[in-house]
């Protein structure tokens, strides 16, 4: 090979390099502003993994998505690059029923495979008891009550149907919030908590 | 066997339509079992509907009934997740990630991400990775042409291509240099190793194109009981967008633009190619330098000089096309030396 041919081509290559290179991480970096690694930003399906290790593990094949049964597993689409395309539950519109499938079928092992449904702990369900038809004493209801899959251990209710939460119990499925009835916002709010499994 | 190769373009074709019908059935099928247990497919079933969706959850039906699944998995009406699971292990995925034969099959783009993003290896899919691994060292590069969907679409443009040619347009075929894609390559598996970003998993033609195709059959089977058109229209994100605009590329602009110069899965699936033992060796006394088979190969190479390199997919086009059979399949690991690659 010449040597201005050799020139001409490592010039290139490193053009090449610069341009390509340089372009995508300033893509990614500015797109990237907020990378909240540490915080968790939606309830994840049962079974993940800590955040930042959930997204690397991740592989957005979007399988747990195909096999919910109660389409309560959806896309992130608006939370950064980094998040975009991995999975979430929204539990005001569909609540996870608990059924598992997600965590048996995610093959990189970013959902763990869980055992007993209350082994579960994806978030906390919070009441607010100003909005709260029984506690506010506007009626009575204990819909919640009735939805919550590990009855009287999550949540249980009084004689005037009032409810009380108990966190410990609480797997974070949201089929509470999902029911909810109290007008304008939810009484009850399901916050994802950080780490999974303790 | 010669039957059969100078038959192989039609085996291949029909191969690759096989592998997109059957990726094409799978979102319906995983529904059909995902459903099942929750009762709502029987709820279907019992109502009387009469839409496309009804009808597609009776076949499904009938398939899971001629002893294809167990007794157990068709009875399971509760919520327990063991039904779930049971029926799930059957078979589900797409080209990206799949579970078949019971085992979890990867892509290797994808198995090079999650490898570089999570510093480890993740146990359960060594036997699916290493299998498509083995796979690829040993005959190259054949994901591109014998099972990727995309490769099958971008072909359907190479057609309409010479078919506008043929009515007397010129179109234009702008060519790039072919090491973009290891410069892409490599570039974004550091992004992903620095920044922790799976960049090139958001462009890969195959697996966008699944996805897009899961969400269209998603959003339509589950509005079963209703009319779906409006939502299936939704269903499509800005992907699609993408994928359209680089179908128009290809065929109007530069030809195999993503396969040849762009494609990070292709680069990867050509490096561990690089030891095949399947490999195109011409017979220089044969061979009339018509240049049939440099028009042919949808890799841009140029077989008539033995310039093939790593990046011969093995789609054994410039074999079926050569008038003088010049070019036979030949069991080795050497290339004929090509003269003009010299300089």
């Amino acid at each position: 090979m010449e040597r201005r041919s050799f020139l001409r081509a490592s010039g290139e290559i490193a053009a090449s390099v610069v341009c390509i290179g340089g372009g995508l991480s300033l893509l990614s970096l500015s797109l990237n502003e907020a990378p909240q690694l540490d915080k968790r930003i939606a309830l994840r399906p049962p079974g993940s993994i800590n955040e930042a290790n959930f997204l690397e593990k991740c592989i957005r094949c979007h399988r747990c998505i195909d096999v919910c049964p109660s389409q309560a597993i959806q896309l992130q689409g608006h939370e950064g690059p980094v998040a975009a395309h991995t999975p979430f539950i929204i539990p005001s519109e569909h609540a996870c029923i608990l059924c598992l499938a997600c965590t048996n079928v995610c093959p990189s092992g970013a959902l763990v495979p869980v055992e007993k449904r209350e082994d579960v702990k994806i978030g906390i369900a919070k009441i607010d008891k100003r909005l709260c038809v029984a506690h506010n004493g506007s009626g009575v209801c204990g819909v919640c009550h009735t939805a919550c899959p590990i009855k009287n251990k999550a949540i249980s209710i009084d004689y005037r149907t009032r409810p009380t939460m108990h966190d410990d119990a609480c797997t974070g499925c949201g089929q509470c919030e999902e029911v909810c009835p109290a007008d304008g916002h939810k009484a009850i709010r399901v916050e994802p908590i950080e780490m999974v499994g303790a | 066997m010669n039957y059969l190769l100078k038959h192989i373009q039609k085996i291949r074709l029909s191969v690759r339509l096989f592998i997109l019908a059957a990726l094409c059935i799978m979102p319906f099928f995983t529904w059909y079992l995902s459903h099942l247990p929750m009762g709502d497919v029987k709820a279907i079933i019992d109502e009387d509907y009469a839409n496309v969706q009804h009808y597609i959850i009776h076949m499904m039906d009938g398939v899971a009934h001629s002893g294809f699944l167990s007794d157990d998995a068709l009875e399971g009406t509760s919520q327990e997740n063991q039904n779930i699971s049971d029926t799930i292990a059957v078979a589900s995925g797409d080209v990206w990630s799949a579970r078949l034969f019971g085992i979890e099959w990867l892509d290797m783009l994808a198995w090079a991400e999650l490898t570089v993003l999570s510093k480890s290896m993740v146990l359960p899919l060594l036997a699916g990775g290493l299998s498509v691994l083995l796979l690829t060292i040993c005959c190259g590069r054949i994901f591109c042409s014998w099972i990727c969907p995309a490769g099958l679409l971008f072909d359907l443009c190479d057609k309409i291509r010479v078919k506008i040619e043929a009515s007397g347009r010129r179109l234009r075929d702008i060519k790039f240099k072919r090491w973009h894609k290891y410069v892409l390559l490599t570039v974004g598996l550091f992004i992903g190793l620095i920044v922790g970003l799976p960049l090139l998993g958001y462009f890969y033609p195959p697996a966008l194109f699944l996805r897009e195709l899961h969400a269209v059959v998603y959003a339509f089977m589950d509005n079963a009981t209703e009319e779906a058109w409006f939502g299936v229209t939704l269903a499509l994100s800005g992907v699609s967008l993408f994928l359209f605009a680089l179908l128009m590329f290809e065929t109007f602009v530069s030809k195999r633009f993503w396969c040849r110069y762009m494609c990070a899965g292709g680069a990867l699936y050509s490096l561990f190619g690089r030891f095949r033992l399947f490999r195109i060796q011409r017979v220089k006394a044969q061979c009339t330098d018509c240049g049939d088979c440099n028009k042919a190969c949808p890799m841009g190479l140029h077989p008539m000089t033995d310039a093939l390199g790593i990046e011969c997919d093995n789609c054994f086009a410039c074999h079926s096309v050569c008038p003088e059979e010049a070019l036979p399949i030949k069991i080795t690991q050497h290339d004929v030396q090509c003269e003009s690659c010299a300089a």
